[in-house]
């Protein structure tokens, strides 16, 4: 809105007026968005009553009223780096002077929002916003999502639209595993390049890979042990069976993929293991991967020798 | 404290926090103890001396008549105390150190078994791996019951929550998790860091299977004869105790003939172009690394006598055992590391290194 | 000019007046020319003087270091170490008697073996280096299920006066060899004679010398010097029994020294060279079948490599086949049945799956043997695979398959608990733990379960 006051007041190019910046945005917007639309056809009705009022007021005195030289712009940040960014952080502070005394949450049980990236951000305003500045802004407006929901006013949630994304990730959450009609529950889990998938049902602690035992399937005891790792930490080893079928990748990568499927199939059976799970360290996803090889280089870092010439 | 590198105060505090465990007197212990510096502040002990300090070494009821050395060091453990006592008063405590106390630091001369008869306590072998010194029993319980208390403080309210809503078919593991509960720390420690100094062109399962195979050589090896002139740790149990526990066994290896310090050269600060040499304590970490350097050193000169791909972890095993009867060429590496040190030790202070640094 | 050249030729009879002798400058050296050694003469490529590469690097102080005497390294490597005095001994197990490992009741139990037994399997060389011996104070066994239903067998041929013919196979590390271990242990106990060749690879492997026995078609060959060895092998396991065991035909023709009355040890020791080694190991051979000497248990180790064509060559260069071998014709007669032992005894041969190559006629053979067995469905040769062996075949066809795998949680049980008592196994023993390492053992495969326990970084 600020944008297009100043446009219509570079139109009119003469409108110098006195009060402060503030106000001018907002005020005279009725009146000079009329002035606009009388260059259109329909405005021409409205003119001939003006029109003398206007005659008799231009009977020129010049500069009569005015105050300032010059074109003043609509915002104070007009002259700043980013005046939109800038704006966006004038108005968002001075949410927080007003609300400041709302009773807020603890962060983690504050409603999650998608916020809108630095890169983002630069994009959509086209403004060279710097990361200090985006972070600086990024508090205040995560200090203001921290305001109890049910107390929130409507102005602050208008405002923290603006710091959000369009699409919310985090509505986006994976189906929960089920247990079947059998007793069984899939887990799928990765690493490297390697994926697999774990059948875990309640048994006596037969272990099966791709059809073979353990000793068949991994020559390794570090590999056979890490397979098995979320049912050996949580001492269930020999309270259930799995099946597991695993393709692509190393020995290494195959087994932890495995541990990966099979601590997630047990979390389906029993979700209070979960916690003993992550500190046993079998429900992140190692995200290590090869790293992808470069032009100029032999490998993803090895450089060619240095010729003389 | 960051400006000034104070070597002396560190080093004495790793070498007499286990003293106590040689003597094996109730009554000296208590008085040995007493002489900590702010290095050690953690233990949470008085420093002030404790009355009737020269009555507690000759007549204490357990110490052995026949031990003149005991008795040596006894004194020397005064010496340093009394040292210490008064120095904590003045500006310096390395002025305070006499050499004879810092010969028994550096380079030992106590009898080296515990006279317990049972070995180590559990503590004890944790506070080992963790610190790298034997500390007395009753001090190790008393740091492990702390510790535990702290876990279980934590998961009290984990607990409590748990019994409400059941979300486990075979009951939850027990908190505090063991050691090794983790899938990428399942080793123990010091094997974990002494397999990765083995490893040779990253592959790790090799330097695995040499490590597995050098604990069975020590398992099936006849237990050390202890050698009186390299004095192992202080506190080590006796040697029939090892065979059968490996990984204790390469620890009193490694931490005996571990360098308690190193010395840092400051490039220019010598004067006339000359860099200052600088004895810098090591932390636990640091000591093997540097000890299992060392040892691999020698391995590596070493030709094998067998053949097959077992010859480099046998080596190993030889050398762990050569290192603990005494016979290995890596305590006289130590004993030039702490020369070094000991020479170099007037330079701690000095007003060369204060005038760098204000630069 | 032709004059010159003839009075060079001529020798000077008549004193020559002293000249001036030129004064070489050249020669700095004061030995005369003639003192000077001669170059070593140049007779062949390796007298040229060599090029040495020119090396900047900086030469190592190498101490010289006394190099190992030939074969010591293998030695090293190949050596038995059958105790560990820093385990601990295990109290409250027994001993095995001569009837133990036949009775249903000892199945899941660890039985210590005699000192006596043990001298005489090592003698057979029937432990190997890669068995788990050298970690506990004694050898001691298990005896499974499995043990007491082969030894219910050797038992029962006794009785039948029949030989008990046997193949045992299994998944790697399942105690194959083991099992021969138990078997000719039970037979040293019970006053067996017990015949064993270690690994059927060195037979056929071309690594022990040949010679061709004459007037043979096709051609067949005997192995002096691995025979001797067996003999002797033979001699020392066995002494008490040959020694009790009189000859009943006479074999005066291979030695002087065998009377009428001289025993099976006699015969055995008669051998003092290798020439002889194979016409006396036949002769016992002939004697033990005989009907009233004892009964005798043969086994073999690593079965797929006397059933190949060995490395062996004929006079023509022709391959020639594992069973040309005399040593292995032997087994394979006995195998087969071609051979009766009219004192009863048996013959087991174990697969190897470590040291082994596929053989296709052996696997179809075996597996059609144990569907056999089991009231299965016999599986059909695959018409396309070109290498089936019918001497395989028939050897095979009259032998019991036995399948070893995973010992039973109980049996992990017990095995872990000998373990635990020898102080091998550090941590708490409970169910849990016994579970854990029976699923990483591959359902119990007992030498994968020594792997995952006790050869590891984790104790």
């Amino acid at each position: 809105m600020a944008t297009i006051a100043t446009g219509l007041r570079h139109a009119k190019c003469a409108g110098s007026i006195a009060a402060a910046q503030w106000r001018t945005a907002v005020l005279p917007r009725s009146t000079f968005s009329l002035a606009i639309r009388s260059i259109t056809s329909d405005s021409q009705k409205t003119t001939p009553p003006n029109l003398e009022v206007e005659v008799a007021a231009s009977v020129p005195i010049p500069y009569q009223g005015v105050t300032h030289a010059r074109v003043v712009p609509a915002t104070p940040s007009y002259f700043s780096r980013e005046p939109q960014f800038n704006d966006l952080y004038i108005g968002i502070s001075k949410l927080l002077t007003k609300y400041n005394h709302l009773p807020t949450v603890p962060p983690s049980e504050a409603p999650q929002m998608p916020w809108t990236k630095l890169e983002e951000m630069r994009a959509q305003m086209g403004e060279p916003i710097k990361a200090s500045h985006y972070a600086k802004v990024m508090r205040v407006a995560k200090r203001l999502n921290l305001i109890e929901p049910s107390l929130r006013p409507q102005e602050v949630k208008v405002a923290l639209t603006e710091f959000t994304r369009d699409i919310n990730p985090f509505l986006n959450m994976p189906n929960p595993i089920t247990i079947d009609k059998f007793g069984r529950a899939v887990g799928v889990g990765k690493r490297k390049e390697s994926t697999a998938r774990a059948f875990v049902v309640e048994g006596t602690g037969e272990i099966l890979v791709n059809g073979k035992t353990l000793s068949e399937a991994f020559g390794r005891v570090h590999d056979r042990e890490s397979a098995v790792w979320a049912l050996t930490a949580t001492q269930r080893l020999d309270k259930y069976n799995v099946w597991a079928l695993v393709e692509g990748g190393g020995t290494t990568g195959q087994a932890e993929a495995i541990t990966l499927a099979v601590a997630k199939a047990l979390v389906a059976h029993e979700p209070a293991l979960k916690t003993a799970l992550r500190r046993a360290g079998c429900i992140t996803r190692d995200p290590r991967t090869v790293e992808r090889k470069k032009h100029g280089h032999v490998k993803a870092r090895k450089m060619p020798a240095w010729v003389k010439r | 404290m960051a400006s000034r590198v104070n070597i002396w105060g560190a080093c004495r505090s790793l070498a007499l926090r286990p003293r106590p465990a040689r003597i094996a007197a109730q009554s000296f212990r208590s008085q040995i103890s007493s002489t900590r510096f702010y290095a050690d502040d953690a233990t949470n002990k008085s420093s002030s001396p404790p009355s009737g300090n020269s009555s507690a070494s000759g007549s204490t009821p357990e110490s052995r008549p026949g031990n003149a050395n005991a008795r040596l060091t006894n004194e020397l453990a005064q010496d340093a105390s009394a040292g210490t006592v008064s120095s904590s008063s003045q500006a310096r405590p390395s002025d305070a150190l006499d050499d004879a106390a810092l010969e028994q630091i550096l380079y030992g001369g106590r009898p080296v078994t515990s006279q317990r008869e049972g070995g180590l306590t559990e503590a004890q072998e944790e506070a080992l791996y963790r610190e790298g010194v034997i500390p007395p029993p009753e001090e190790a319980e008393a740091v492990l019951a702390r510790s535990e208390a702290a876990a279980e403080s934590q998961s009290i309210v984990s607990i409590e929550t748990d019994v409400q809503k059941a979300g486990h078919k075979f009951g939850l593991p027990q908190k505090p998790y063991p050691e090794g509960f983790h899938v990428k720390k399942r080793y123990h420690p010091v094997l974990e860091q002494i397999t990765r100094l083995l490893m040779r062109h990253g592959e790790l399962s090799v330097a695995q299977r040499n490590m597995a195979t050098v604990m069975n050589y020590l398992r099936t090896a006849p237990a050390p004869i202890y050698s009186p002139k390299f004095p192992l740790l202080p506190g080590t149990p006796p040697a029939s105790h090892l065979p059968l526990n490996p990984v204790l066994y390469i620890t009193i290896a490694i931490d005996s003939v571990a360098p308690l310090l190193k010395v840092r050269n400051i490039a220019g600060a010598g004067g006339g172009g000359r860099a200052l040499e600088l004895p810098v304590p090591l932390a636990v970490r640091q000591r093997r690394r540097m000890a299992f350097q060392w040892i691999l050193d020698v391995i590596n000169k070493k030709p094998s006598k067998g053949s097959g791909r077992n010859q480099f972890a046998h080596r190993i095993a030889e050398e762990i055992i050569a290192v603990v009867e005494g016979r290995s060429s890596v305590w006289e590496k130590r004993k030039l590391v702490h020369k070094l040190g000991t020479a170099a030790r007037a330079n701690v202070g000095s007003n060369k290194l204060k005038a760098k640094k204000k630069k | 000019m032709a004059s010159i050249s003839l009075r060079s030729l001529v020798r000077p009879s008549l004193p020559v007046a002293p000249r001036i002798q030129p004064i070489i400058i050249a020669a700095f050296s004061t030995t005369s020319l003639v003192s000077a050694a001669a170059p070593p003469a140049i007779k062949n490529r390796k007298d040229l003087p060599k090029k040495t590469k020119k090396t900047y690097k900086k030469k190592q102080n190498i101490v010289p270091v006394k190099k190992p005497a030939p074969g010591e390294r293998k030695a090293f490597r190949k050596r038995i170490q059958l105790s560990n005095n820093s385990a601990l001994p295990v109290a409250g197990l027994d001993a095995l008697e001569a009837q133990t490992m036949a009775r249903p009741e000892s199945s899941g139990r660890m039985f210590a073996v005699p000192d006596e037994v043990v001298d005489q399997l090592r003698a057979l060389e029937a432990f190997k280096s890669t068995q788990t011996w050298n970690l506990f104070r004694k050898p001691h066994v298990l005896v499974r299920k499995e043990t007491v239903e082969l030894m219910g067998r050797l038992e029962a041929s006794l009785e039948k006066k029949e030989a008990f013919k046997c193949v045992l196979t299994g998944s790697r590390l399942s105690g194959k060899s083991l099992m021969l271990l138990q078997a000719m242990s039970y037979a040293l106990l019970n006053e067996w004679v017990v015949i064993h060749i270690p690994e059927g690879q060195d037979l056929t492997n071309g690594n022990t010398e040949y010679s061709p026995v004459p007037d043979t078609e096709p051609m067949q060959f005997t192995q002096p010097v691995y025979c001797l060895k067996l003999l002797q092998n033979i001699y020392k396991a066995n002494r008490a029994v040959l020694e009790k065991t009189p000859l009943k035909q006479d074999w005066s023709r291979l030695s002087a020294t065998l009377k009428p009355g001289s025993t099976l040890a006699d015969l055995a020791l008669s051998a003092k060279e290798s020439e002889f080694a194979w016409p006396t190991l036949s002769a016992l051979w002939t004697e033990l079948t005989q009907p009233g000497q004892p009964p005798v248990l043969l086994t073999l180790d690593g079965l797929a490599h006397i059933n190949k064509v060995s490395a062996y060559r004929d006079p023509a260069f022709n391959p020639v086949h594992a069973h040309e071998l005399l040593l292995v014709r032997t087994f394979v007669d006995a195998l087969s049945g071609k051979t009766k032992l009219p004192n009863g005894g048996a013959v087991i041969a174990a697969t190897s799956q470590n040291n082994t190559h596929f053989h296709p006629s052996q696997e179809l053979a075996l597996s059609q043997l144990e569907a056999g067995q089991a009231g299965k469905p016999v599986p059909k040769p695959d018409p396309y695979e070109r290498k089936y062996d019918d001497r395989v075949y028939d050897a095979l066809k009259n032998s019991t398959v036995m399948r070893l795998e995973g010992v039973s949680k109980e049996e992990a049980r017990v095995l872990m608990e000998y373990w635990g008592a020898s102080g091998m196994l550090r941590s708490v023993l409970d169910s849990r733990v016994v579970a854990e390492k029976w699923a990483l053992g591959g359902h119990g495969i007992v030498g994968e379960m020594e792997r995952a326990s006790l050869i590891t970084m984790r104790m």
